[in-house]
């Protein structure tokens, strides 16, 4: 088989593309502050270019760091994968629930901050214990500390990309394998290899959330890259030469990115579907239950600890309820613009994942669409945002200064991963319905509407989802942008930490988690409705997208 | 879904403000707990909608001086106040701010104003030890910021902020104007080879002492207070007091009126107001100040009858040293 790109060859889901003006709003919204930066960073008054190559090339003290920060984010992104895979392939054993692989990804909506600060809590809690007991105290410092807590944030998204990954496979071709080979071998040799690019394709997302995350690791005062770039900009206070400098973060996201997404040409996906039956034949060795057990006792804590941990620091329901009514306009704002963002978003990915599964000639450049803004640090995101939309030729919209401009941080952000998750989304879909629809309607809007809308349904669904929480969560961006006398719920939960407010912070913060669960629970009931609805389930012998299926 | 698109971003592009009447834009670094009841106040003496941005600690105070300099060319903000002096300093350098001399700043010392009018510092707060009461004995209390560097202190128990953001950068650029960079160097990189803790920021070494993962951390007044007020088992020292000592850094808030900014005269009232003695006295019962640049009587709760006696250094020096400072601090400490 001859190696190809995934976006050298169209999927029959590519139908339809969109044409040049969706495709300029998609350059202007996502695409337009990575421009003005480099607008600035080529016309401004900048770094002059001789010096470029020293601050773009990392050497010495900077090379140092770049490489552990390398080290950490490829730690974190296989001990996640590898646990969440064991959890998954558990989970999937006992239970064809759908909601599973929402539940954990809402989870991981939950900021960075708030588990450093509730693992905190819990070690020094922890340690007062063994100290009184007259036992070592456990490190509250170091690689190993920071790289556990930034596991637990990351490990419920690589639970549920697992899940979204063990589903994928072909029920039928491991009732084969099973019925053939017995136990560990239709795993190794069926399950793995099939699921194995959207896992990877979830390793690279992790990989590039832990290699920017600085929070955490300078918590545990442990020095990354990300940090570095923040110190620079700190003391010489030029974006422009911030750009240069994260230039090693860029090209080390770009390629997990590139390399991680580029493998989901290869993986055999079943069309998503409610309640998929289970495999009946499976039979699994003692030690595979043993580690997938041991998974699951990972994660349990590392899911639980931090609310927990929130709970026990807001102390009562009426502490709780004061809190809120204190927040009530940063929640609801929040929510509007959280919910501004996903809906927004679903168009604006699904024109990137229809270009990138079209095989256009432009399809290496769509990728670098998807991919480069995402490997943007957030600060350098908002000053593009300012750049762009405070610029004379825009201002007179007077969208710069309104409560839309963090709506518009969230799109540049977190669109690209919505379309991550939208190109997976239409490589799922089925090609033969796409195909019989051409024949048979003539119409492209009926064909939208009648076929390829309630197939993307999961997947614009999951988009939104995933735009949602992370909107939900995010400052860096929004702090340089947000409408003067409107602050955001993430901005109210930052300014109560520094003044020492645990309750409070505990308080707001169990109210982003309550939001980010009721929405998993809206999503989860739409998608069973959907299903029913549509009545998708998959007959038996239907075509999978995928090379191994055709 | 093509015309959900150009619907959606239509709605957005169209989305008309409504013009700004009697309303002041303010850019804060202050802590919104502390900023907010004052400028609240002043809405209520005044009349005038004040509209607010307050920074977090997490961007390190440059969050808004970095929206500042990238509105340069189409300010948004009228005023900013600013908990510290140096990234005030630095805007005026940039030409983002406006000269403005408030009638009320004249009971401000001229070390505490800018010459040309483009800043005014109030309220101050001061550089302080924190010290855990429970781990520490009266007479091993530390007196001096070389005590952190004391072979004899483990290292492991002491924490100060990462010196490359907010005002631990401040008090790092302050040291080595006042002992030239060398010996400040020298000072730091004595700390960096005793393992002293650094940590993510001034509440972070506050919540550390309080929990007694750490036995003493330097840290702002309005840190310590909070933890003093919270009945934490802890004391405040302020250190260098004794005679021929150095003193502390003492940090003056700042406030600024912006170049260009779209309402300039509540602006400039609400200059005069935060200068006013009535915002003095609050800000001192607040929590948020704990020195007194200008006149007021009100002293601080959790430093009831203690004098803070300062460094003497030019805030001007400071802000002279604050890049050399800055990028030996990246190098002793990000490693």
């Amino acid at each position: 088989m001859t190696e190809c790109p995934i976006w050298d060859r169209p999927h029959p889901a590519a139908d339809g593309r969109p044409g040049p003006l969706p495709v300029l709003l998609y350059g202007l919204t996502v695409l337009g502050p990575v421009l003005a930066l480099i607008a600035g960073l080529l016309l401004g008054d900048g770094p002059p270019p001789a010096t470029w190559p020293e601050l773009v090339l990392p050497t010495g003290r900077r090379l140092a760091l770049w490489l552990r920060s390398i080290g950490l984010a490829t730690s974190v992104a296989v001990c996640g994968l590898t646990v969440g895979t064991l959890v998954a392939l558990r989970l999937r054993r006992h239970t064809r629930w759908a909601g599973w692989p929402w539940l954990f990804a809402m989870l991981a909506a939950l900021p960075p901050m708030t588990h450093a600060l509730a693992w905190s809590w819990v070690l020094a809690r922890t340690n007062l214990f063994l100290r009184g007991a007259g036992m070592q105290a456990l490190p509250t410092s170091g690689w190993l500390i920071a790289g556990w807590v930034q596991f637990t944030w990351l490990v419920p998204l690589a639970v549920a990309v697992s899940l979204v990954a063990v589903d994928a496979v072909p029920t039928d071709l491991l009732e084969a394998a099973h019925l053939l080979h017995g136990s560990v071998h239709p795993l190794m040799r069926v399950l793995l290899p099939l699921a194995g690019p959207l896992l990877l394709a979830g390793g690279g997302v992790l990989f590039l959330l832990s290699l920017l995350d600085y929070g955490i690791p300078s918590i545990f005062q442990v020095n990354v890259l990300a940090l570095d770039v923040f110190a620079d900009f700190s003391v010489h206070g030029q974006a422009d030469r911030a750009l240069l400098v994260s230039v090693p973060l860029l090209a080390a996201t770009v390629g997990a990115i590139t390399l991680s997404q580029g493998r989901l040409r290869d993986a055999a996906m079943a069309p998503p579907v409610h309640g998929r039956k289970a495999v009946t034949t499976e039979r699994w060795p003692r030690w595979l239950v043993a580690l997938s057990t041991g998974a699951v006792a990972i994660v349990m804590p590392a899911v639980l600890g931090p609310i927990v941990s929130l709970a026990a620091q807001v102390g009562s329901w009426q502490q709780l309820s004061a809190v809120l009514d204190g927040g009530r306009g940063e929640i609801v704002y929040s929510f509007g613009v959280s919910l501004a963002a996903a809906l927004l978003s679903l168009p604006l990915a699904a024109i990137a994942a229809q270009r990138i599964v079209g095989g256009t000639p432009l399809g290496r450049a769509w990728w670098l669409a998807v991919t480069l803004p995402m490997a943007l640090p957030g600060p350098l995101v908002g000053i593009g945002l300012i750049r762009l939309w405070n610029s004379p030729v825009i201002a007179f919209t007077s969208v710069y200064g309104s409560r839309w401009m963090p709506v518009l941080a969230a799109l540049a952000r977190y669109v690209p991963l919505g379309a991550l998750v939208m190109t997976a989304a239409l490589r799922r879909t089925d090609p033969s319905l796409i195909d019989a629809a051409r024949v048979l309607q003539a119409s492209r809007r009926r064909r939208l509407v009648l076929v390829h809308l309630p197939m993307l349904a999961p997947g614009l669904l999951a988009a939104g989802a995933v735009v949602f929480c992370l909107t939900l969560g995010e400052l860096s961006a929004t702090l340089l942008v947000a409408a003067p006398g409107h602050p955001t719920l993430s901005m109210r939960i930052y300014n109560y930490l520094h003044y020492g407010a645990s309750d409070t912070v505990a308080g707001l913060t169990l109210a982003m988690t309550a939001l980010v669960l009721t929405l998993g629970a809206i999503t989860v009931l739409v998608q069973t409705l959907w299903a029913r609805l549509t009545d998708i389930d998959p007959q038996p012998g239907v075509p999978v997208s995928g090379d191994s299926a055709r | 879904m093509i015309r959900a698109t150009l619907i959606s971003l239509l709605v957005l592009l169209t989305a008309a403000c409504i013009a700004d009447r009697d309303a002041v834009v303010v850019y804060s670094s202050v802590d919104q707990v502390f900023s907010e009841p004052i400028l609240t106040r002043f809405e209520e003496v005044s009349g005038i909608e004040v509209r607010a941005v307050y920074d977090v600690e997490a961007a390190k105070t440059t969050g808004l001086v970095t929206r500042l300099i990238a509105e340069r060319d189409n300010p948004q903000a009228d005023v900013f106040w600013n908990g510290e002096f140096a990234q005030t300093v630095r805007l005026a350098e940039e030409g983002v701010l406006a000269s403005y001399r408030p009638a009320n700043a004249e009971a401000v010392p001229p070390a505490y104003r800018d010459p040309d009018g483009a800043w005014t510092g109030f309220g101050g707060r001061g550089r302080v030890l924190l010290v855990n009461t429970d781990l520490v004995a009266d007479a091993a209390m530390p007196r001096s910021i070389h005590d952190l560097a004391d072979p004899a202190r483990p290292g492991d128990r002491i924490g100060i902020a990462y010196p490359l953001f907010g005002t631990t950068a401040t008090h790092a650029a302050a040291l080595y104007a006042h002992w030239g960079p060398e010996a400040a160097r020298d000072y730091f990189a004595s700390l960096a080879e005793s393992g002293v803790r650094v940590v993510d920021g001034n509440s972070v070494v506050r919540d550390m002492v309080v929990d007694g993962r750490l036995d003493v951390g330097l840290t702002d007044t309005d840190d310590a207070c909070t933890a003093v007020e919270n009945g934490a088992p802890v004391r405040i020292v302020i250190p260098d007091q004794g005679r021929g000592e150095i003193g502390t850094l003492i940090i003056p808030n700042t406030v600024a009126l912006i170049a260009g900014g779209p309402n300039p005269d509540p602006g400039k009232r609400l200059i005069d107001f935060l200068l006013s003695e009535a915002v003095a006295a609050a800000m001192i019962e607040s929590g948020w100040s704990h020195v007194v640049l200008g006149s007021s009587e009100t002293t601080p709760a959790c430093l009831e009858g203690v004098a803070i006696r300062g460094m003497d250094v030019p805030l001007a020096d400071v802000v002279a040293h604050m890049e050399a400072a800055r990028t030996d601090m990246t190098e002793i400490f990000v490693r």
